[in-house]
């Protein structure tokens, strides 16, 4: 197996895990997984820095360290979801923030992203219904003529799209309601020929020129310093290479709307899938690109604890595939942790629960 | 407008800058031949330049200090004899020394470093390796004849000039071992941080004593870990004898507490409405260099008795700074918040809280943390008042109490933070059950 194969291997939804954007120090990175009981496992890097990750229930968070009042309302949140997905996680971290529990700026930022996102699903909700109509020849231009209110136009759609439901096999209201659900997914994908800035082109773009910035950095540094940053390039280079075809699939299937919505009313979960995995594969990279920001003007010093940092939020399956270990850690209610006691009372750096508190929510602010 | 008139209002337009205004009004500076009291004005926000990092460019002037830099100090704070080079009479130090240096060097140099900024640190070596020992040769050639001299300004730099005499020799391996170390502060040294400490003392101490004895103090001022330095000295290889070793180390010991004397006099001194923030810098390296020191008390000869009063002296300051701050400015600040308070009062807020808890920390390593967590616990009482007093029926949206829950969670923990925030629900539950149906 190619060295580049085996560092990624793993690809299965079920398998991969969603970075989860806790501000206590101590868990920042951490990652979730579904397990096949249905229950959702929560893994934390190891605390002592070393390397490993600590796997317990999600529910036992608690039990494991003081969380910060903004991870004590986001663990309110995420036990109260369904499913757990970079979508579901994204959602709940946002509602947190837009209470104000990471400060004004994330809440601004948060309830801006919000709205984009918002405004996003339902402009290609909308051009998905235009290019529907136009690939059954009606002229979209007539109902932008109309000049009517967006009711009206709404209306006027599904009066159309009644007359094609025999050719479609589903209702209007069918049509509608799946499209809807297309273009939940497909809005962070976008259009082949779209101007719109989605989600994931934004990340996409980024992840090559990032991946060499990395190699240039690693080039003047030695042993563990130089290995991180080599490996978080590698991670990053092949995600790029692997998200860019899935997401030019899946443009494909968006330029022929009525066989896409045939398909997803046929097969939704497999489709849904494959609409949500770029999701999957680029979740934690805005924040990695952003903390990499962050850190552009620092000295070398600190640029190096920003990339052992990065290496901390760096998809599951890569350290996995590093050859580091998972450890499960059995959590009890009365468990202290005396290097946890000790960070979380230094004066000196002030770093625990100043600085890098601090800076997640800086960064959370940033990539809302 | 007169020259005074302009700098007034340069001084009040590097006040209010943020941070990109601040690197513009940098950089303009930057280019000027001749920067006068421009220094001075920049030397109020120097420790946020040390924050945005500027990309300042490359100059032979800045490059023949760089091995000095962290021995750098504002003007007002230098005295005649004190091994520091004092700010505000570098411009005239570098003129001194690039006179002294050979002409075509000098231009050779300046030509490979126009249009390069500091951050290039490779080039950085590349020429310093080829200016640093020639500026230590024009430093001694300087001081040769300004021993003799009349020249007041040229006296008050011989101080400066043996700092640049001594170190020149070593400053390739002192620039790149300050490279390596760990941004401030720092906790503790790495075993490859104090090889490396090791090493660049050994080379010192091969140089001559006072070449030693001056990256020593260079070393404690960069690291502000006295111990690691003593311990070097103690344990590394170096060319002193045992005798001279311990006399080393109490020569460092003992400057290091008269340094600590006059800064927590400095720190006294500051007015008693001083916020937490403008504190914590310095009593940080104030209690960080006594524990150090009290570490290596066993070890080295020097006042203990005097460390040990000093200990106690600094206790009495936070704990007497804290109780002023938690019942006086903080608390109103905390009570004034609302909706239409501004982004930047609500983070400066928090910047103070957080600089609280800090001192509160530092408290508890060198006194009585139950003395120090009293009046704390009184603290949290007269800021939840005030908070379910401004959460009760009638009052604003969520928003300010969000801010209130968040400076509560920085000054005391998030665990007070939350029993607040849950304390804060049972009693809006409460009253929802009241409500008429």
């Amino acid at each position: 197996m190619a060295r580049d194969d085996r560092q990624h291997r793993h690809l299965d939804l079920a398998e991969r895990s969603v970075g989860l954007p806790f501000t206590t120090p101590l868990i920042s990175g951490a990652k979730a997984r579904l397990v096949a009981t249905g229950g959702v496992e929560l893994l934390a890097p190891n605390p002592s820095g070393q390397l490993g990750y600590y796997v317990m229930d999600l529910r036992s968070l608690r039990d494991y360290c003081q969380l910060t009042v903004h991870d004590e309302l986001l663990l309110e949140k995420l036990l109260g979801v369904d499913v757990v997905t970079p979508a579901t996680v994204r959602r709940a971290a946002r509602e947190v923030a837009m209470e104000g529990a990471a400060g004004r700026d994330a809440a601004a930022a948060a309830k801006r992203a919000a709205e984009r996102d918002a405004a996003i699903v339902n402009l290609t909700n909308y051009l998905m219904l235009m290019r529907l109509l136009r690939a059954v020849g009606i002229d979209e231009r007539e109902l932008q003529r109309s000049g009517g209110t967006g009711r009206a136009v709404q209306l006027e759609i599904k009066r159309r799209l009644t007359s094609l439901s025999p050719r479609l096999g589903m209702t209007a209201d069918e049509v509608i309601d799946t499209v809807g659900d297309i273009a939940f997914y497909a809005a962070a994908i976008g259009f082949a020929d779209g101007e719109l800035e989605t989600r994931h082109r934004r990340v996409l773009e980024r992840l090559s020129p990032f991946a060499a910035d990395m190699r240039h950095w690693a080039a003047l540094e030695t042993g563990e310093s130089k290995e991180c940053a080599e490996q978080i390039a590698d991670c990053a280079g092949w995600t790029s290479n692997k998200v860019a075809p899935l997401i030019a699939d899946c443009q494909v299937r968006l330029e022929d709307i009525p066989e896409l919505v045939r398909a997803w009313r046929h097969d939704r979960g497999a489709l849904k899938g494959r609409f949500a995995l770029p999701d999957w594969l680029l979740d934690g990279w805005p924040e990695i690109l952003a903390l990499w920001d962050s850190a552009s003007g620092d000295g070398r010093a600190a640029q190096r604890a920003v990339a052992a940092q990065i290496q901390r939020l760096m998809p599951l399956a890569q350290t996995q595939a590093e050859g580091r270990s998972v450890e499960v850690m059995r959590v009890k209610g009365t468990m202290v942790h005396s290097r946890l006691v000790k960070l979380h009372e230094d004066w000196r750096t002030g770093v625990v629960m100043g600085g890098i508190r601090a800076r997640t929510e800086a960064l959370r602010a940033g990539v809302a | 407008m007169g020259a005074e008139k302009a700098f007034q209002a340069l001084a009040t337009q590097l006040h209010g800058a943020d941070d990109r205004t601040l690197l513009k009004l940098v950089a303009v500076v930057d280019q000027l031949a001749k920067r006068g009291s421009l220094d001075q004005l920049l030397d109020e926000h120097r420790a946020r330049l040390a924050v945005i990092r500027p990309p300042r460019p490359m100059t032979l002037g800045r490059l023949v200090v760089l091995p000095l830099e962290e021995l750098l100090i504002d003007g007002a704070e230098w005295t005649p004899g004190m091994t520091r080079v004092p700010r505000d009479r570098l411009g005239r130090l570098i003129e001194l020394v690039l006179e002294a240096i050979d002409p075509d060097l000098r231009r050779g140099a300046a030509s490979q470093l126009a249009g390069k900024s500091m951050h290039d640190s490779a080039l950085a070596l590349d020429v310093g390796r080829e200016i640093w020992p020639a500026a230590g040769l024009a430093a001694d050639a300087i001081l040769a004849r300004g021993r003799q001299t009349r020249d007041t300004e040229l006296r008050e730099l011989l101080t400066p000039l043996r700092i640049m005499q001594n170190l020149m020799p070593v400053a390739e391996s002192l620039v790149t071992t300050i490279w390596s170390l760990p941004d401030r502060p720092m906790l503790a040294l790495e075993p490859a941080g104090r090889a490396r400490i090791g090493a660049l003392l050994a080379l010192a101490s091969a140089q001559g004593r006072d070449c030693f004895l001056l990256t020593a103090e260079l070393l404690v001022a960069r690291t502000e870990l006295p111990l690691a330095i003593i311990e070097a000295v103690l344990d590394g290889e170096l060319e002193l004898a045992d005798r001279e070793r311990q006399q080393a180390s109490a020569m460092i010991a003992e400057a290091c507490q008269n340094e600590m004397v006059r800064l927590f006099r400095s720190v006294s001194l500051l007015p008693a409405g001083t916020g937490p923030s403008a504190l914590v810098g310095p009593l940080r390296t104030l209690v960080a260099n006594l524990e150090s020191l009290q570490e290596v008390a066993q070890k080295v000869k020097f006042d203990h008795r005097e460390l040990r009063r000093l200990k106690a002296e600094v206790f009495t300051l936070i704990e007497a700074r804290l109780e002023a701050s938690l019942g006086g400015a903080l608390l109103h600040a905390f009570g004034a918040l609302d909706d239409d308070t501004k982004s930047a009062d609500c983070r400066a807020l928090e910047a103070h809280a957080m600089a609280a808890a800090n001192m509160r920390l530092m408290a508890k390593r060198i006194g009585l943390a139950t003395k120090i967590d009293f009046v704390f616990a009184k603290a949290l009482e007269r800021f939840r008042a005030i908070l379910e007093e401004a959460a009760g029926p009638g009052a604003g949206p969520m928003g300010a109490t969000m801010d209130r829950i968040r400076i509560i969670e920085l000054l005391f923990d998030s665990r007070s933070a939350m029993q607040s925030l849950t304390r804060l629900r049972q009693l809006a539950h409460a009253a929802r059950a009241r409500e008429p149906a």
